[in-house]
């Protein structure tokens, strides 16, 4: 009986772990493979200028949406208001830039504080909300900084936009080549993913499954549930700002329509929601697939069938949802793990008999 | 005093779902609580770990007003409760459930993980502490709903049914477990049906119905109290319900 006892515990460890000293070694080379062609791509797409476009898009919203994976899917408080942190972090830093000189690198901490401090006031007030609501409070903040885009026509120029002067150099924060900016948005993605792994194995993050899942199972045990998702809406929102300002460099023409706007908003939620909410990984995935999904469609069809690249994106969206709800992520791992816990239910099965 | 109730009321519109209850706890005893469904027996613990604020009276902990706390700071003065319906974190695993509640006093992973190990011990399940609390069965349930709490290492522990839904044998266990924490110096409050358990476990009885408190004393008092055989018990009890179950479960200070 022991010696059975043995087999199934030593099978049930390898299983549930699933991550011997083997496995975990695959595991880092397949990461650092990735890596390395990540590093090589906005080097070896040089002179291809569509595609190295693509892939920095590609770098930035995977970015955008793990920042708002922190909030929407660790601490499933699904924000539709996002773009308001991404356009307050670009307006703050542009305007400083072109009214009073100061460089982008400084600018980009001013977008994040003004960010912070919007999240917190938002989120003290509508975090206490359940699901929908919260979600069209988030709607109506992100609304809100779009309408003020719009009216302070002074400060910010209007719907015309703002255009930042091309300056390159590096105190302006602009750069002639769009490597460097490939290799700038990677970096900004992977500081997103760092953040997001460290989440996975920090004391917030477990507080934020918790409370994701059951507000008052967590609260009961010792949770600060408030306090929780705070700063969880705080980390987010300030890496949502340093990825405006970053934008509002890159791109030097700021505009309430497209940088401050709800579709940038569901955007940023739509790459996670793809990719797999509440991982870290998800988002980057999403964004792989989606960004560039959304760039050939509406080169393929923008002049001839103008709206006929929305109506393919669009059912696209709807057979990943019915068939992958939970992401491409989260379903490819569920699926590799019931095969593998299969797999050990026939070994055990095996040596029982065995024994037997 | 562990814990003081004076007084305490809770409306609900016009209903007083519990009304003028007094009672308190010394150090370390373990106090059963029962009554008919609807007696107001959840609605008093909601109302001891701070979910809802009472209508009128004071609730002390160790001395301490608790009304107006959020129930996670109870959690942090040393009051844990469970849920009647368990609610397990399922995407998380059973190590990682009962982290969520050492990390309540502890900051540090590494150690908080070795409490939340002592804490799956204590029931039974650190054998299972890697599987995911997804799809786990009623019994398992229950024992990590307890290990969650003790891992927030209680100085009282309300418990809310731990042993509903369990068979005989699963009963016998989870009053085992519970005679041990008890045991090991913590205060227990516990809401159970299952009769032959809390007569055996339980130093001392309340008996609430209809939101009131009707009786309070030893469980042989509680057994012979014709109010109580009115109100819950029913006739037939008072000859039934003898310890029958195992030396390990009868003895309130518990060896095992």
């Amino acid at each position: 009986m022991d010696k059975l006892r043995n087999i199934i515990g030593k099978n049930q460890a390898q299983g549930a772990g699933g991550a011997g000293a083997p496995a975990k070694a695959r595991d880092l080379r397949l990461k650092l493979g990735v890596l390395a062609v990540l590093l090589l791509l906005p080097i070896l797409l040089q002179n291809e200028p569509y595609y190295q476009e693509i892939l920095t898009f590609v770098f930035l919203w995977g970015a955008m949406s793990g920042a708002w994976n922190i909030v929407g899917g660790y601490a499933g408080k699904f924000s539709l208001g996002h773009a308001a942190f991404f356009g307050i972090g670009a307006y703050t830093s542009g305007l400083l830039y072109t009214k009073l000189g100061i460089s982008p690198w400084l600018g980009m901490f001013g977008g994040m504080l003004l960010s912070v401090i919007f999240a917190l006031l938002i989120g003290v007030v509508t975090l206490r909300l359940k699901g929908k609501f919260f979600a069209l409070c988030t709607i109506a903040f992100g609304m809100l900084v779009e309408i003020m885009a719009v009216y302070l026509r002074g400060v910010t120029g209007g719907s015309e936009g703002l255009l930042i002067p091309y300056e390159p150099g590096f105190w302006n924060m602009t750069f002639a080549s769009k490597v460097v900016w490939a290799y700038i948005f990677l970096a900004l993605m992977l500081g997103v993913y760092g953040v997001s792994r460290w989440l996975d194995k920090s004391a917030l993050g477990y507080r934020l499954s918790a409370l994701r899942e059951d507000e008052d199972a967590a609260e009961a045990l010792g949770v600060n549930t408030l306090a929780g998702k705070l700063s969880s809406i705080t980390i987010s929102a300030a890496i949502t700002a340093l990825g405006g300002s970053l934008f509002a460099q890159y791109f030097l023409w700021l505009e309430p329509n497209f940088c401050v706007s709800l579709d940038l908003s569901q955007q940023f939620a739509l790459i996670s929601i793809i990719g797999g909410m509440g991982t870290a990984i998800g988002p980057l995935v999403g964004a792989a697939i989606i960004t560039p999904l959304q760039i050939f469609l509406r080169a393929a069809f923008g002049s001839a069938a103008s709206g006929m690249s929305m109506m393919i994106y669009g059912f696209l969206l709807v057979v990943v949802v019915l068939y992958m709800p939970k992401g491409i992520v989260v379903e490819v791992r569920d699926r590799l793990r019931a095969r593998r816990t299969k797999a050990v239910a026939g070994v055990v099965e095996r040596e029982v008999s065995n024994v037997a | 005093m562990l814990l003081e109730l004076h007084d305490v009321t809770k409306r609900f519109g016009g209903m007083e779902a519990v009304k003028d209850v007094d009672m308190g706890m010394d150090q370390h005893e373990l106090v059963g609580l029962i009554g008919p469904n609807g007696a107001g027996k959840t609605t008093l613990f909601n109302l001891v770990s701070g979910y809802y604020p009472p209508s009128q009276g004071s609730i002390k902990f160790q001395g301490r007003e608790v009304a107006g706390r959020k129930p996670h700071h109870v959690t942090r003065m040393g009051l844990c409760r469970t849920f009647q319906l368990t609610r397990p974190f399922t995407h998380l695993t059973l190590l990682e459930n009962a982290m969520v509640g050492t990390l309540c006093h502890c900051s540090e992973l590494k150690r908080s993980r070795e409490v939340a190990h002592w804490a799956l011990e204590q029931v039974g399940l650190d054998h299972r502490a890697d599987d995911l609390a997804q799809g786990l069965p009623i019994g398992h349930r229950k024992k990590l709903e307890l290990a969650r709490t003790l891992a927030t290492k209680p100085k009282l522990l309300l418990l809310d049914e731990v042993m509903g839904g369990l068979n005989p044998m699963e009963v016998q266990e989870m009053s085992a477990t519970i005679a041990k924490i008890h045991a090991g110096g913590t205060g227990v409050l516990m809401i159970e049906h299952v009769m032959s358990a809390v007569m055996c476990l339980c130093q001392r009885i309340v008996v609430l119905h209809h939101g009131e408190k009707i009786a309070a004393g030893s469980p042989e008092e509680i057994r012979r109290n014709p109010k109580v055989i009115e109100a819950y018990l029913g006739d037939s009890y008072a000859v039934a319900g003898t310890c029958e179950a195992g030396p390990e479960s009868a003895s309130p200070t518990g060896q095992a």
